[in-house]
């Protein structure tokens, strides 16, 4: 992507990004109460496939706003979200959306207590296309991708917090989805069990190409990313490419940046296998 | 994993709420089948009464509040007897007496006339039935159930309106209503009753049992007959009769009634649980939406779990009832009156309301939880 495409008309024309866009914002902005918040303001991102992006910020810096809309859990005010290429205000339903294309993970795993894990990651697939007969095998390798096939019948109750928050990771890829969103994910867990989860999204993006947006306040986890986006104020403060390096923003958006050139989205990864099920371990970080 | 399965052990989470929100609507379910089935035991008992003696139409006054409050000349039964078609008839004067030796409870008192094919009908356990013998010397038989409560026996005397009657023999019933009555000569009743040539209705057997050949008799009898005898007659298949009968249908309403308000407040803790279930579980709810569940499965999850729980009230709450139904015939106040019916159609109609108060009573709840908005939800501490 170009400076010129980008200051063109903000972003892509017709709503065709380049072919790895996957998640892309054009100026939106979310107000609340009858226009007295501004939780976003005209923030424009272009999230590629295959990237692993950290969303970072003090609280009320917009970024759980930011969340929601790119989860599809929300529709801004004004402005356009693409997900895929597609205008997202066209969809009439966005529980669609979110069933087949976004893997939520939360801070809270909030696993169902009753359901073992391997029901657990089954959750999701009511909405999915699966056939019923499949679903149990097929979330036993989840857990198995997650490092956990040894605790598959094991209620959350029996599992560690880590342990519960990769439940809560397979759960997030029981559909396949296109890009996995995590918000805040180890504000619960411990130094050790915060790493291992680390290192499994790490794994993922890795060996798989997966597409992960990460959401933490954490400077030292939001550092692992490969690109990081501050929010301030409701505004995009910087994007940057990790270690550190500072990249350029619209300049509709009001923000800084450091060195005036494109965001550098082209942060190509392989496009994700449409196996879901790639033959790696991850080894278990209670 | 089926929903179904997921469904299971939602409601197994909170076992203790579950049980209790069951036993409301078992409650309230056992207080329909006992009730109900009891009204229909009522009715049923009647309804036997007629169609065991193959009673095709039952013969009153038109236009009477009441069967028992009827008076037809005992001519009516007479003409009706000699009319082509008809096989057997039956003159009856029935009432309701207090009995001395019986204590506070008004017992039936029937009349039919000597050597009537009811008489062979009953099924005499003690003593003799009554025949001409006994004619003008004040007899009577006496049910076996009225006998076993009131410890009658064969040989005393027992008095109605200062009169006093000798019981010379103990019939068995198949129908409680009958099995607590006393039968005499239809003169004799006539005389204690102070309606002398006069009865209170006629069954009538015909030959061509179909339903024209039932109709056209009463037809005959509701014109010809009537006409002969200058008063208004209707003649009603059983069925009919004891469907309008005001204390078949006083019953049923008593018995509606009264469950309407155990369903009520039953519907009321499923009202409440679901409620209570949705508002505990909204970040769940935002979690599930998040994940990607349509409002209608969210919707149709909480419909489902209070449909679980009301099957599973309505189970408990059925054998309940069964066994009420039980308890309450064998009580002295209703024993004789009322015959335990314990059909399909009660278990039916029991799972039925269960299903439906629990559907009724989670709609709103399911409607509330269905519209939580995923960010809401989210937010919800």
């Amino acid at each position: 992507m170009s400076n010129n495409a980008m200051s063109n008309n903000g972003f892509y024309p017709n709503g065709s990004a380049s072919s790895q866009s996957i998640l892309r914002t054009e100026h939106v902005t979310k107000t609340y109460t009858d226009g007295q918040v501004n939780a976003l303001v005209d923030v424009s991102i272009d999230i590629h496939r295959g990237e692993y992006v950290s969303i970072m910020g003090p609280s009320g810096s917009g970024k759980s706003t930011l969340l929601n809309m790119l989860g599809m859990l929300d529709r801004p005010t004004s402005g356009e979200v693409f997900l895929d290429g597609q205008p997202v205000s066209r969809v009439k339903s966005l529980d669609q959306l979110r069933a087949q294309k976004i893997g939520f993970v939360f801070q809270s795993f909030y696993l169902l207590p009753v359901l073992s894990a391997e029901e657990n990651v089954q959750v999701p697939m009511f909405e999915g296309t699966l056939p019923m007969n499949l679903r149990p095998q097929k979330a036993a390798e989840l857990l198995a991708v997650v490092g956990l096939s040894h605790r598959v019948n094991h209620l959350p109750l029996q599992l560690s917090v880590g342990e519960r928050q990769r439940v809560a990771i397979a759960r997030a890829l029981a559909n396949d989805p296109i890009l996995l969103l995590a918000d805040e994910p180890t504000g619960n867990l411990d130094s050790k069990s915060a790493d291992g989860v680390f290192e499994l999204f790490a794994r993922l993006h890795r060996e798989r190409g997966m597409t992960i947006i990460l959401i933490t306040h954490s400077d030292d986890l939001g550092q692992r990313a490969d690109r990081i986006i501050r929010m301030q104020d409701g505004h995009m403060h910087s994007d940057t490419r990790s270690p550190g390096v500072a990249m350029p923003i619209a300049a509709n958006n009001g923000a800084s940046n450091a060195n005036g050139s494109s965001s550098g989205l082209g942060m190509l990864r392989p496009p994700r296998p449409k196996s879901i099920l790639p033959p790696f371990a991850v080894p278990d970080h209670g | 994993m089926r929903f179904s399965t997921f469904i299971f052990r939602n409601v197994l989470r909170r076992r203790i709420r579950s049980t209790l929100t069951m036993t409301g609507m078992a409650v309230a379910v056992s207080a329909v089948v006992a009730l109900v089935g009891l009204a229909d035991g009522f009715r049923q008992s009647m309804l036997k009464l007629y169609t065991d003696r193959g009673v095709s139409l039952i013969v009153t006054q038109a236009g009477a509040v009441s069967p028992l409050s009827t008076i037809l000349p005992e001519k009516v039964a007479q003409d009706i007897s000699k009319l082509d078609g008809v096989e057997a008839t039956c003159a009856g004067l029935v009432d309701f007496q207090m009995f001395e030796e019986f204590g506070s409870d008004p017992v039936g008192l029937q009349g039919w006339p000597l050597g009537n094919y009811m008489f062979s009908e009953l099924k005499i356990v003690g003593g003799e039935n009554l025949s001409e013998k006994h004619l003008g010397n004040k007899c009577c038989v006496v049910g076996n159930n009225l006998a076993n409560t009131k410890s009658v026996k064969i040989g005393q005397s027992i008095t109605v309106a200062e009169q006093k009657f000798t019981v010379v023999g103990i019939f068995e019933s198949s129908q409680d209503i009958e099995s607590n009555m006393v039968v005499m000569l239809l003169e004799d009743c006539q005389k204690v009753l102070g309606k002398k040539g006069s009865i209170t209705g006629c069954t009538v057997n015909v030959k061509d049992k179909t339903p024209e050949g039932v109709a056209a008799m009463r037809e005959l009898i509701e014109t010809k007959v009537a006409e002969n005898n200058k008063c208004k007659l209707r003649a009603k298949p059983p069925g009919e009769f004891v469907q309008q009968s005001n204390q078949i249908r006083a019953a049923s309403a008593m018995a509606w009634m009264t469950s309407a308000v155990a369903l009520f407040i039953g519907g009321i803790g499923v009202l409440n649980t679901m409620f209570m279930s949705v508002f505990e579980r909204t970040r769940e709810i935002g979690i599930l939406r998040a994940i990607g569940w349509c409002p209608s499965r969210v919707m149709k999850m909480i419909l489902l779990e209070s449909v679980l729980l009301s099957i599973g009230g309505g189970v408990i709450g059925t054998a309940g009832g069964l066994l009420l139904i039980k308890v309450l015939s064998r009580l002295p106040v209703v024993n004789g009156v009322v015959q335990a019916a314990i059909t399909p159609d009660i278990v039916m109609k029991g799972f039925a309301i269960a299903i439906v108060v629990g559907l009724v009573g989670a709609a709103y709840p399911a409607y509330r939880g269905s519209q939580l908005l995923p960010t809401e939800a989210l937010r919800h501490e």
